[in-house]
């Protein structure tokens, strides 16, 4: 039998050369890496009602086909997130992962305008000492933030007990916004990449 | 010449200043760097350190952000020149230390030594930030500085709990583990309880065997019916025996009446015969055994086999009373039990310690010098009147045996000295031995005091032919005290050395069990 063309390699998309390893030697992300992603793209959802739609778009743009193949892979991949109801008990190789870190900063770009716009609210909400319900744009964001939450992560997990009351899932909901708006910026790939492996490495 | 660059975001602007030192147009050389923030009244102004400084925390606190973890680079140190840290809300605080600004001219007269801080809102921070990463994609500006992205290795990362509470479930699961150990140590191990359904045969036989039998229901293992094998019947006896000496007497008399009552007249036997019977309480013989071969012979001329009563099942664990019953030829019948009962009295430390009394033994034969040195163990405290004869004694010991013979005849009878010289002739006959044997044992039972207690007696007795004691002497030191209360010194008589003699063994133990065996033993 001969072969006249060389074997198909699988072409690794260009853009995840951008994310370093950092000399991790496994190919599965750390547990807090997994939770981290999936809270930023609940955040993400919440902002934007249209977000699945919009990162599948990402990943046409971005080329990412290879890596995330359909609507129901980026659900699993999600899913991979420990503190979800409908965990997938599967790892999150560091492929994936890079580019859900690339198509969230992707979708985060989509969204600055209005992420500027609701750190602004929150500033004169907080310099004026009213409650973050005088702000719609924000008060609509950290409900929608809030139902999210609470339909898709499993109550029993203790991490998620401590997200309890209101009050606990609004700092969580302004602290992923903090982290959007970072991801935002001109290294804001390397910047959520880099993160997600604090303290994961010797 | 000077190159200016300028990175402007809404809320903050970052102008650096240099040269170049190159065509290329690169600025390489940072003369000033300055940031504008919109709400912050003076601009911040500082070289290449506090440029360095400021980019290196500012990135940092934004990882911080972004992972939640703490970076040592924006933490507010000694050595820290610029830090920054969370405020309440949204807001940040940058911390900058006094010198590395380049103060404005109006700013002289502060106090240099105060840290200026500056309150940041997260999108002034955040366009900090992004101006510095907008200067480091630039790679006309200074690329020699580098903002480092590298994730926060695990050494930095303190742990969630302290020590000492990590440590808290192991060493409770351990402390429980032992605490529970050694409590179980101190349980005893259960033991196997046998299941009742394994032995149903059991509970049948019971309720068939009680009604018949009014005795103690025995164990039924234990019991050997003698029903026909007479030889053994008495041996195998297993019960306890009769130790009251009273009831021991009133058996003895009631079992002589039986067998005088049914011996025939005419003895058809020529020796005594010898049986050893075992009695229950009632008086019935429940078993005998015969002690020699003639009495085993002569077993069907005895009235023992039609006396005794076969008990059934279950009585044989009656207690009974061991007797030994000799038939003479001439037609009387000696009942002689074989245990002494021994209850509290006479303590052995009360008798009297005088073992050989010389006034009991004949004069003509006895001469008190010839017993005291003799008597094996020392003599305690007897003021004999023998010790000047002392020299005496081990002559006579150390002559032979067969020169004893010619020697002094007479002087042997009642002496015990004369006992450790052998017998010149010996009784051969195994039958008399045996006779002997007996008759000895029977004397010695019979001429006990009643109710003697005291530590185990050995003797060795010596008898002629005719059965007569001609001397003893007492093989342990407390025989020679107990001597008394057995009457030996009183039963010897005199005998000339030449007849057919024997040494026998005398033993009277604690239970004041009389046991008689050739000294020599059995030929």
């Amino acid at each position: 039998m001969t072969v006249k063309s060389p074997p198909e390699k699988s072409v690794r998309p260009p853009i995840l050369e951008k994310l370093p390893n950092y000399g991790i030697q496994s190919d599965e992300c750390p547990r807090r890496a997994k939770t981290q992603l999936d809270f930023i793209m609940l955040a993400a959802e919440a902002l934007e009602l249209n977000a699945s739609q919009v990162m599948l778009a990402a990943i046409r743009d971005l080329g990412l086909q290879d890596v995330l193949r359909s609507r129901v892979h980026l659900w699993r991949l999600r899913s991979t997130n420990p503190l979800r109801k409908f965990n997938q008990r599967q790892p999150l190789t560091l492929e994936e992962s890079k580019a859900l870190v690339l198509v969230v900063c992707y979708l985060c770009r989509k969204l600055t305008v209005l992420i500027r716009q609701l750190f602004l609210g929150y500033q004169q909400l907080q310099d004026q000492q009213l409650s973050l319900d005088h702000h719609f744009r924000l008060a609509k964001y950290l409900k929608r933030f809030r139902a999210h939450f609470r339909a898709r992560m499993n109550p029993k997990r203790a991490m998620v007990l401590t997200y309890s009351t209101d009050e606990k899932l609004d700092e969580l909901a302004l602290s992923l916004l903090t982290q959007l708006l970072l991801c935002t910026g001109t290294r804001g790939e390397e910047r959520l990449w880099a993160s997600l492996f604090d303290g994961e490495i010797s | 010449m000077t190159i200016q660059r300028q990175y402007v975001l809404p809320n903050c602007s970052l102008i650096l200043e240099g040269l170049s030192t190159d065509d290329l147009n690169v600025l390489s050389v940072l003369a000033n760097a300055e940031f504008k923030i919109i709400g912050v009244e003076k601009s911040l102004e500082g070289g290449s350190e506090f440029f360095k400084a400021l980019i290196a925390a500012v990135s940092a606190y934004c990882q911080r952000l972004l992972s939640g973890l703490e970076h040592p680079e924006h933490m507010d140190s000694q050595s820290s020149l610029v830090a920054v840290e969370p405020a309440e809300g949204q807001y940040h605080r940058l911390i900058l230390k006094p010198e590395i600004l380049s103060e404005p001219l109006d700013q002289a007269s502060e106090k240099s030594s105060e840290a200026k801080t500056i309150q940041l809102s997260t999108v002034q921070l955040f366009d900090m930030a992004e101006a510095i990463d907008q200067f480091y994609a630039d790679a006309q500006t200074l690329p020699d500085f580098s903002v480092n992205l590298a994730p926060l290795p695990r050494k930095y990362v303190r742990a969630a709990e302290p020590l000492a509470q990590r440590a808290i479930p192991p060493v409770l699961g351990f402390g429980t583990l032992a605490v529970a150990a050694l409590g179980l140590f101190f349980l005893p191990v259960p033991e196997l309880a046998e299941p009742d359904g394994l032995e149903p045969q059991d509970v049948l036989e019971q309720p068939l065997t009680d009604p018949l039998e009014d005795g103690p229901a025995g164990s039924v293992d234990d019991q050997v019916p003698p029903v026909d094998d007479t030889d053994e019947a008495g041996a195998d006896v297993v019960a306890s025996p009769i130790t009251d000496s009273a009831q021991l007497g009133a058996l003895q008399q009631q079992v002589q009446q039986q067998i005088v009552g049914a011996l025939s007249d005419d003895a058809p036997f020529e020796q005594p015969l010898s049986y050893q019977v075992s009695v229950a309480q009632n008086g019935d013989i429940v078993a005998y055994n015969p002690l020699d071969s003639a009495s085993l012979e002569n077993l069907d001329s005895t009235p023992l086999p039609a006396l005794t009563y076969i008990p059934t099942e279950g009585a044989i664990a009656e207690s009974v009373a061991q007797f030994e019953v000799t038939f003479a030829p001439d037609g009387t019948v000696d009942v002689v039990s074989d245990q002494v009962v021994s209850p509290e009295t006479a303590p052995p430390e009360t008798t009297t310690p005088e073992v050989v009394l010389p006034e009991t033994i004949s004069p003509e034969t006895i001469s008190p010098d010839a017993i005291a040195p003799e008597t094996e163990t020392p003599n305690p405290e007897e003021d004999l009147p023998a010790e000047g004869s002392n020299d005496d004694a081990p002559e006579q010991s150390s002559q032979p045996p067969n020169g004893e013979a010619t020697n002094d005849l007479t002087a042997a009878a009642g002496a015990p000295d004369q006992l450790v010289t052998s017998v010149v002739t010996p009784i051969q006959d195994i039958d008399r031995i045996y006779e002997l044997n007996q008759e000895l044992r029977r004397t010695i039972i019979s001429n006990r005091t009643p109710d003697w207690s005291g530590p185990e007696l050995r003797y060795r007795v010596r008898l002629d032919d005719d059965g007569n004691i001609t001397g003893y002497a007492a093989d342990t030191t407390a025989a020679d005290q107990y001597a008394n209360d057995f009457k030996l010194p009183s039963l010897v008589k005199e005998a000339p050395t030449e007849k057919p003699q024997l040494d026998f063994l005398v033993v009277i133990n604690d239970a004041s069990v009389v046991e008689v065996n050739p000294w020599d033993g059995w030929p």
